[in-house]
Order: C-alpha cells, then sequence, then structure tokens
C-alpha cells in the first residue's frame, strides 16, 4: 500500500469535514477519488500532502508518517492543487527552474524543455505563462508535479473547466504517466467521466465518509455513485 | 538557498515591475519637491538645518513603512487568492525559508528606498553635524520596518 488512511478526521471549528476516513491506495493504481462538491476531497488531499493538520487520525504514504516525516513524504510525492495559480509574469521554463530550484537537484534547461514536451507545450517554452489557455495551464501544472519524478501524483480536480479536448489530454497524460512510469495517481474528481476512462480503484466520499470502495467495472459507475451518495444510502 | 531563490521571484515579482518603478519614481519627486521647498521658501528655509533634516527624514520613513505595509499585505494574501501558495507548500521548503525569502525582499525594498533619499539627504543636511547620525538611524529603522510583516499563515487555509 502507497497510501494507508485511517480513522482520519478534519474539523472546521463546528463543522467536521473528514470524520473518520479509511482508505488504502495501492502501488501502481489510477485511484479515482470521488464524491459530489463539498464532500471533504480537497481537505483529504491538503491533509494527504502535508499542507494542512487533521484533528486525529494516522497515515502512512509509502510507510512514512505524513505528520512526522513530511519532508521525507514530499520527495516521494508531489500534486496539482485545485484551481491552481501561476506566477503568470513567468515563462514556463522560468516557471519549471523556478520550482526546480526548490528541489535539491537542479534540473537542465534541456531536462525542463524535454518535461514541457512531454506534457505537450512544446514550441510554447519561452512564452509568458499569462497567454497560456486553460488547458496549457493544467499540463503547465502537472509539469511541475513533475519535477521530482514522484512515485504518487496527487490531482484534485484536473479536468475542471477544461474543455472535452482538453480533459481527454489530460487524460491520455495521466495514463502515460501511469503506464511507462509506473507513477501512482491519486486522482480527485466529481466527474464520473474521469474515473471510466482512467481508474481501475475508486473510494466514494461523501460528508466526510468513504460510502464505497473497490474496484471499477466498467459501464457501473454512475450507478453506484447515485446509489452511494443519494440522501438514505448513508 | 531555497531562501535565496524565494527573494529572488518576490523581488521579480514586486519590485522589479511598472509599478515598483512607479513607487521609487513617485518618491524621487516627492523628496525633489520637498527638498526645494526647505531650500528656497524663504519661510521653511528659517528652520534650523537639523529640523529640515528630521522632517525629511520622518517622511522617508514614513514611506517605507507604506510601502513596507503595501508588501506584507501582498506577501501571503496575494499568494492565496492567485492560488500560487499550495504550489510553494508541497515543495519541500519550509514555511521558515518561505518566510525570510519575503522578508528579504521587503528589505530590499527598504534599502532601494534609503539608497534614493541619500543624495536629498546630502543636499538638504550638507554640512550639518546631524547628517551623519541622521543616516545611521534612517539605516537602522528602516531595517527593523519590515518586521511590522503580517504574522506568517502557519496553517495555511483556504476560506
Ligand atoms: N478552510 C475552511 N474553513 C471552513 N470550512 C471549510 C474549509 N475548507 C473546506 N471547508 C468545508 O469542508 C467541506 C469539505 O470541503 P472540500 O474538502 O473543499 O470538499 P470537496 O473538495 O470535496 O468539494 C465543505 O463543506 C467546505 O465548505
Ligand atoms: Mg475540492
Amino acid at each position: 500500500m502507497i497510501v494507508n488512511v485511517d480513522n482520519l478526521v478534519k474539523r472546521y471549528n463546528d463543522y467536521t469535514a473528514l470524520d473518520g476516513l479509511n482508505f488504502d491506495v495501492r502501488e501502481g493504481d489510477i485511484f479515482g477519488f470521488l464524491g459530489p462538491n463539498g464532500a471533504g476531497k480537497t481537505t483529504t488531499i491538503r491533509i494527504l500532502t502535508g499542507i494542512i493538520k487533521a484533528d486525529s487520525g494516522n497515515i502512512l504514504i509509502n510507510g512514512y508518517d505524513i505528520f512526522r516525516e513530511p519532508m521525507a513524504v514530499k520527495e516521494i510525492i508531489n500534486a496539482l492543487p485545485e484551481s491552481n495559480g501561476y506566477y503568470e509574469w513567468m515563462t514556463a521554463r522560468e516557471y519549471l527552474k523556478f520550482f526546480s530550484n526548490l528541489y535539491e537537484e537542479e534540473m537542465s534547461g534541456q531536462e525542463i524543455d524535454s518535461l514541457l514536451e512531454a506534457v505537450g507545450l512544446h514550441g510554447k517554452e519561452g512564452h509568458l505563462i499569462r497567454s497560456y489557455s486553460r488547458g496549457m495551464k493544467q499540463r503547465l501544472g502537472i509539469a511541475r508535479a513533475l519535477i521530482n519524478k514522484p512515485k504518487l501524483l496527487f490531482l484534485d480536480e484536473p479536468t475542471n473547466g477544461l474543455d472535452p479536448k482538453g480533459r481527454r489530454d489530460i487524460h491520455d497524460l495521466l495514463i502515460d504517466l501511469n503506464r511507462k512510469q509506473g507513477t501512482t495517481v491519486f486522482l480527485s474528481t466529481h466527474l464520473l467521466d474521469d474515473v471510466e476512462r482512467l481508474c481501475n480503484r475508486i473510494a466514494i466520499i461523501n460528508y466526510g465518509k468513504i460510502v464505497r470502495a473497490g474496484e471499477v467495472k466498467k459501464g457501473t459507475i454512475e450507478d453506484i455513485f447515485f446509489l452511494s451518495t443519494k440522501e438514505g444510502a448513508l | 538557498m531555497k531562501t535565496t531563490y524565494i527573494m529572488q521571484k518576490e523581488i521579480r515579482e514586486s519590485i522589479l515591475t511598472p509599478k515598483g518603478f512607479l513607487w521609487y519614481i513617485l518618491a524621487s519627486i516627492i523628496l525633489s519637491v520637498l527638498s526645494y521647498l526647505f531650500l528656497t521658501n524663504s519661510e521653511l528655509s528659517l528652520l534650523d538645518q537639523g529640523q529640515m533634516l528630521y522632517m525629511i527624514m520622518n517622511f522617508i520613513t514614513a514611506l517605507g513603512l507604506l510601502m513596507g505595509l503595501v508588501f506584507g499585505a501582498d506577501a501571503f494574501a496575494g499568494e492565496i487568492e492567485r492560488g500560487t501558495l499550495e504550489a510553494l507548500f508541497i515543495s519541500p521548503v519550509n514555511k521558515t525559508e518561505i518566510a525570510i525569502g519575503k522578508l528579504g525582499a521587503a528589505l530590499t525594498n527598504w534599502w532601494i528606498i534609503f539608497v534614493i533619499s541619500l543624495p536629498y539627504l546630502f543636499v538638504v543636511g550638507k554640512g550639518g553635524q546631524n547628517l551623519l547620525t541622521g543616516i545611521v538611524y534612517l539605516a537602522i529603522l528602516g531595517t527593523l520596518l519590515p518586521l511590522s510583516f503580517p504574522p506568517f499563515p502557519w496553517d495555511f487555509q483556504r476560506g
């Protein structure tokens, strides 16, 4: 297991956003973390990536306790946050250079360019991010999240707001990454189409609880989703 | 080292911009007008040199404080608003390194204002015995100014 979440609880003041979450992610999975808006997906990802603290529970990422050894975890994971912003005044090259500097290993100009090419931004490396479309920015965000060649990549609703072509590009990119590099992908989404195309395992979260987890059988996901998230089915 | 990269980014983001330059140009225009008035206006030139120096130093400090506040207010709030802070936090850089980098940029800003104001201080305080004390005092005071920064959002959460 590359991710092991045990009885995770997170409260915002009086509101319990995560109410005893339990689930695992296996190495090599494209894991779909599915749930309606406000279910607690972003909160979970922020805790798993060490951005915010939890109130209680245990989390192991590749065997490391995220609360005790956050730096060890950060070396092997990366994430594309929900509605990620960019330093729009930088070029794509400068953007990747800046973030690669924050890792011990610096990337050469050539490595940066080939990473940009890998996400389909060839020919746009020297353009200001300001001039990028939404889909291009999202691909740049994924490139940034690949700087440290993570074993585990978190993506928080990466296809939100993209047109069908943009979504398909992201899908293809993630499938490629999973097959060729063996990267485990943790994908949060509320779009069933993402899950159908990408994921081999899912967990469905609703009101801060996992209501369903398991393998994905093609063509059944919509039924499962509505059955497990509708009121009364909890 | 990581702190240096953060600081460089901050300097490019907020100092080496048209807006940044506008601040500095504005500062030198106001300082020019002030010095000109001190030296030519008959009533004001009745003030002794020490008083003139004191007034112009007050102005520079106020300017530094104002810019420091603008800087500080935007340092984290701006990144949260534009959604860029989270990617920083995911990188293996600790929050102290980020905070020091941002503080370093704010200090750089102060030193630029200080250097801009030096010629004016010399012109207004020329020959006076207070000049050197004044300059040293201003340098120290200004260096402490960015410490008025708002506290770091240690428990990052977007509302
Ligand atoms: N910083 C916060 N302060 C208070 N409540 C929050 C905060 N962040 C999220 N919430 C609440 O927690 C719940 C889960 O939010 P979130 O994790 O963003 O859900 P999702 O990503 O699944 O849409 C929501 O009801 C949301 O309003
Ligand atoms: Mg969310």
